[in-house]
């Protein structure tokens, strides 16, 4: 794509967490043993995940590794990584890994942006896996947009109930989650250089949310 | 023919006619003589010797003649007394338009008209109708000004003023009408039978119906399966308050929205989801054959409206597909260079009647075609009649058995040559989306002709009613309607449905000996008739794996039984082969539904029958086919083919499931509810896991 790139994930977070959105704490990290330091500072399990500017699809090129418990299996991933990552494309440059805490009891979300060519930039959101695959249950907002519209926004899935006290489990902050999608608009918009921005997943809890991914794609 | 008296009336008496204008008895004479009626007249009044220049007649005995139909227009409290003499003088059909009976709560005198008709073999419709407008006839038997549009649609309607409306309404839009009847109370004559009697009548090509509540649905949809004809059907009171709001009106109980909507669509009735829609697909299936393949053309000359068809066609449930390369080459001669042969067909805005004449006739006679909808924008340099006659032309020319459907955008010209097509027997409208939503009723009622021989329900033979009546024969006899899990297991089991290896121990002892039979991993479950929700009561213990662990779980969970509720009967614990992992949660279900009576239910469990209440209902019995049908239904049913990455889940499994749970369901019609949730749904079968089964 050659009028277009994509930002890695720490480079993403460094963009979102200029704009003042929350980021997940996250490190980057050089070599095996590194990894596992900074592991530990995380906190057992880690999700480590490869950082290159060549692998966009990182799952796909063999560039992640969840549920990682102890410092040794962080080292060994690093190396596994390393290894698909080089044999699935040579040419990639790998800048290190990225060291994500693994969430957990959280609502899967998807949340993203996309410059439209006839309404410039729109955020989008939903409920993650099953729903957006199958049941494409997401909203769209031109941005920017106030909380109060992103709270629309919210009840409009059909999977709504499920982020509101299902079957007697907590409610999720649904507040958090539309100030969230209110800020993100206000950075979508100021920033019309952003065609694609994707966070997928985006955690959910009955306090606060956390991103557990990150993809931005900007008109280069 | 039934109900020959009334569709075809040779004399009509109208009881309580009457001098003084305005009033009913006067309105409904005048109605008759108006739409110029052949047959005689006999207007019954105790005071006048005439009536609007026709003899009249103390009462029906000294009426001379036979008397076919007589409309009663007397009040409430002498209508009994009219009936017996009506059906004293042999009276063929009674059409009581007299007000003040079940609607307003007095079903007892409209079981006495009843019983008055069938003592004198006396047809009854209503009471609280409109009356009958016959357009053969020429009769107007109604206080209605006038007789409808004149055509070949039957239309009854349980709302008096409804019709009224419509009848106006029907000379506006060119809505041909063959009969208007209006079914009132349905005290004796209803849907089913107007259903039944219309499918004879040769003057109707297609029966519209206006349903608010239907008493007895089961009898409405074999009279459908019986009919030769389309049935279309506006079903009002889908709302929750509007449910409300017809319940209070016609006394009848209107059913839930859901299986009104599956047991229409499963007998091949055309829903109408308003009275736009009841006209447009009226229309269309009055004067086409159904269309038995998706393989449309769509002809145009202007891109908006070729667009608009092509949205339209997809929301209809008939997309638009590519013709073959030797009929757009066929295409292509019919427009200049810069139009599009491709589907929608667009000829562009200088197409005349010779081009448009060309293009249908090439897609009518091409194999390919199994019909066309042509749409036309009015413009300056063409003319709409020369262009409509050319379209006629090329649907004769071509046999007149591709159906074919027509929208004609524009003004007073391009009206005028739409009313002609019409008079011509050829669905004509304005919007491209009517058009497109009446090619899409004229393929799903081909699609229900093509598919109803194959669904017809053959039971299984392989089943053990007399186990099941004997299992409900003990709950009884022990005071109990809900059945106890092993019961329902093995009423399942009876009827050839697949359950988990299960056996009942009375202790800790028999349960480990029962594990080891079975094979683990297993289940135990607090086996007591007084505890209805084991999970709440910590009454279950899963993937046990050892002698050990059963013994501890067996212990416990009658422990935690005795405190839950500690007068409960525990006949011990069912001991149950684990399901094995990676199945996928469905759930099966059955309500007797008051107007359809027993029906069964299909979605995918958890989040999706909570949440999404993402379900597909049909009434029982259903085929193995038509439960495939039902399956694909839901929203979820990409998961079942196979979603991210999994192998496909057993469809032919769930479907012959489903079958044997109707026909159990049938078989037993004491049973009130039924739930099998979760059922395990694998590559290669199934397992039902756990279920409720509630007798009435």
């Amino acid at each position: 794509m050659p009028d277009a790139l994509f930002l890695t994930e720490p480079a993403c977070y460094r963009l979102l967490a200029a704009e003042g959105l929350p980021i997940p704490p996250h490190f980057l990290a050089h070599s095996p043993e590194e990894a596992a330091e900074k592991a530990a500072l995380l906190g057992f399990p880690v999700v480590l995940k490869i950082v290159s500017p060549q692998v966009v699809h990182k799952s796909e090129a063999g560039g992640v590794r969840v549920a990682l418990a102890d410092a040794e299996a962080v080292r060994q991933a690093y190396r596994a990584v390393e290894s698909s990552v080089h044999a699935f494309r040579p040419e990639a440059v790998i800048e290190g890994m990225l060291l994500l805490p693994q969430f957990q009891g959280g609502t899967e979300l998807i949340v993203g942006g996309l410059r439209d060519i006839q309404f410039g930039p729109t955020v989008m959101f939903g409920l993650g896996g099953i729903f957006v695959e199958l049941l494409k249950d997401v909203s769209f907002r031109v941005a920017p947009i106030d909380a109060a519209e992103a709270s629309e926004m919210i009840r409009e899935i059909k999977g709504y109930p499920l982020l509101n006290g299902f079957r007697g489990r907590l409610p999720l902050d649904l507040e958090a989650l539309a100030v969230f999608l209110a800020d993100l608009s206000r950075l979508l918009d100021r920033h019309p250089e952003i065609e694609e921005l994707d966070l997928n997943p985006v955690f959910l809890f009955p306090e606060g949310l956390a991103l557990a991914d990150a993809r931005i794609k900007v008109t280069a | 023919m039934k109900l020959q008296a009334l569709f075809q009336p040779r004399s009509i008496a109208v009881i309580g006619a009457s001098r003084r204008e305005g009033s009913i008895g006067y309105m409904v004479v005048k109605g008759i003589i108006d739409s110029k009626f052949e047959g005689a007249i006999y207007p019954i009044n105790p005071k006048a010797d005439e009536i609007l220049g026709i003899k009249a007649y103390p009462t029906m005995q000294d009426v001379p003649g036979e008397v076919d139909l007589a409309m009663l227009t007397v009040p409430v409290n002498a209508a009994l007394e009219a009936s017996e003499d009506a059906g004293r003088k042999g009276t063929k059909v009674l059409a009581v338009i007299t007000s003040g009976f079940g609607e307003v709560g007095r079903r007892d005198l409209e079981e006495q008209l009843v019983e008055i008709g069938q003592r004198y073999g006396m047809a009854i419709v209503g009471p609280n109708i409109v009356g009958i407008l016959n357009n053969p006839a020429k009769a107007n038997a109604s206080f209605s000004p006038y007789l409808p549009y004149p055509g070949s649609i039957a239309l009854v309607s349980q709302s008096g003023a409804l019709l009224i409306a419509l009848d106006g309404m029907t000379w506006i839009d060119k809505i041909g009408i063959s009969h208007m009847i209006s079914i009132g109370n349905m005290a004796d004559l209803d849907m089913a039978d107007f259903i039944d009697a219309l499918n004879e009548d040769p003057n109707t090509a297609a029966i519209s119906l206006y349903v608010e509540g239907l008493k007895d649905g089961r009898k409405f949809l074999d009279a459908v399966k019986r009919s030769a004809k389309p049935v279309i059907a506006l079903k009002a009171g889908t709302s929750k308050r509007g449910e409300l709001a017809t319940a209070s009106h016609t006394g009848s109980l209107a059913g839930s929205t859901k299986v009104y909507s599956a047991a229409f669509k499963q007998f091949g009735v055309t829903i109408a989801k308003h009275l736009d829609e009841l006209f447009v697909r009226s229309i269309a299936l009055s004067m086409m054959k159904p269309l038995m393949g998706d393989n449309i053309a769509v002809i145009t000359n202007g891109g908006g409206a070729g667009v608009l068809a092509t949205d339209a066609a997809e929301r209809y449930g008939i997309p638009l597909l590519d013709p073959p390369q030797e009929l757009k080459d066929l295409f292509a001669q019919w427009m200049p260079a810069f139009g599009s042969p491709r589907n929608p067909v667009d000829m562009t805005g200088m197409a005349a009647r010779r081009e448009y004449k060309g293009a249908v006739l090439d897609a009518l006679k091409h194999p390919w075609t199994d019909g066309a909808a042509v749409l036309y924008c009015e413009t300056a340099v063409t003319d709409p009649q020369d262009i409509a006659e050319g379209i006629y032309e090329a649907y004769q020319e071509a046999g007149a058995t591709k159906p074919v459907v027509v929208s004609y955008l524009g003004g007073e010209r391009a009206l005028k040559a739409s009313e002609w097509m019409k008079s011509k027997g050829v669905p004509a409208y304005f919007d491209p989306d009517q058009a497109m939503s009446a090619l899409g009723c004229l393929r799903d009622y081909g699609r229900y002709q093509a598919h109803r021989e194959t669904s017809t329900f053959m039971p299984f033979d392989d089943v053990n009613p007399v186990k099941v009546g004997e299992i409900f024969a003990k709950a009884r006899s022990e005071g109990r309607l809900d059945l106890s899990e092993n019961e329902g297991d093995a009423v399942f089991q009876a009827y050839g449905l697949p359950v988990a290896p299960f056996r009942l121990a009375e202790d800790a002892e028999q349960a480990v000996e029962a594990a080891n039979a079975i094979g683990y991993p297993v289940v135990v479950k607090i086996a007591s008739p007084d505890i209805l929700h084991k999970t709440e009561a910590k009454g279950v213990k899963v993937g046990l794996s050892n002698v050990e662990e059963v013994r501890q779980a067996t212990a416990e969970v009658i422990a935690n039984a005795k405190t839950y509720k500690a007068n409960a009967k525990i006949d011990g614990v069912l001991v149950q082969k684990m399901a094995p992992k990676g199945g996928t949660e469905v759930i099966f279900g059955a309500i007797k539904d008051s107007t359809f009576q027993q029906t069964v239910m299909f979605g995918l469990g958890g989040i999706f029958v909570e949440v999404l209440k993402d379900v597909t209902f049909r009434v029982a019995p259903v085929s193995p086919q038509e439960a495939r049908k039902m399956i694909a239904e839901i929203a979820a049913y990409p998961i079942i083919k196979g979603a991210r990455g999994q192998k496909p889940r057993d469809e032919a499994a769930l479907a012959e499931a489903l079958s044997r749970l109707s026909q159990l369901v049938v078989d037993f019609p004491e049973i009130k509810e039924l739930d099998a949730n979760p059922v395990m749904v694998y590559e290669d079968g199934l397992l039902i896991v756990d279920s409720v089964i509630k007798l009435q």
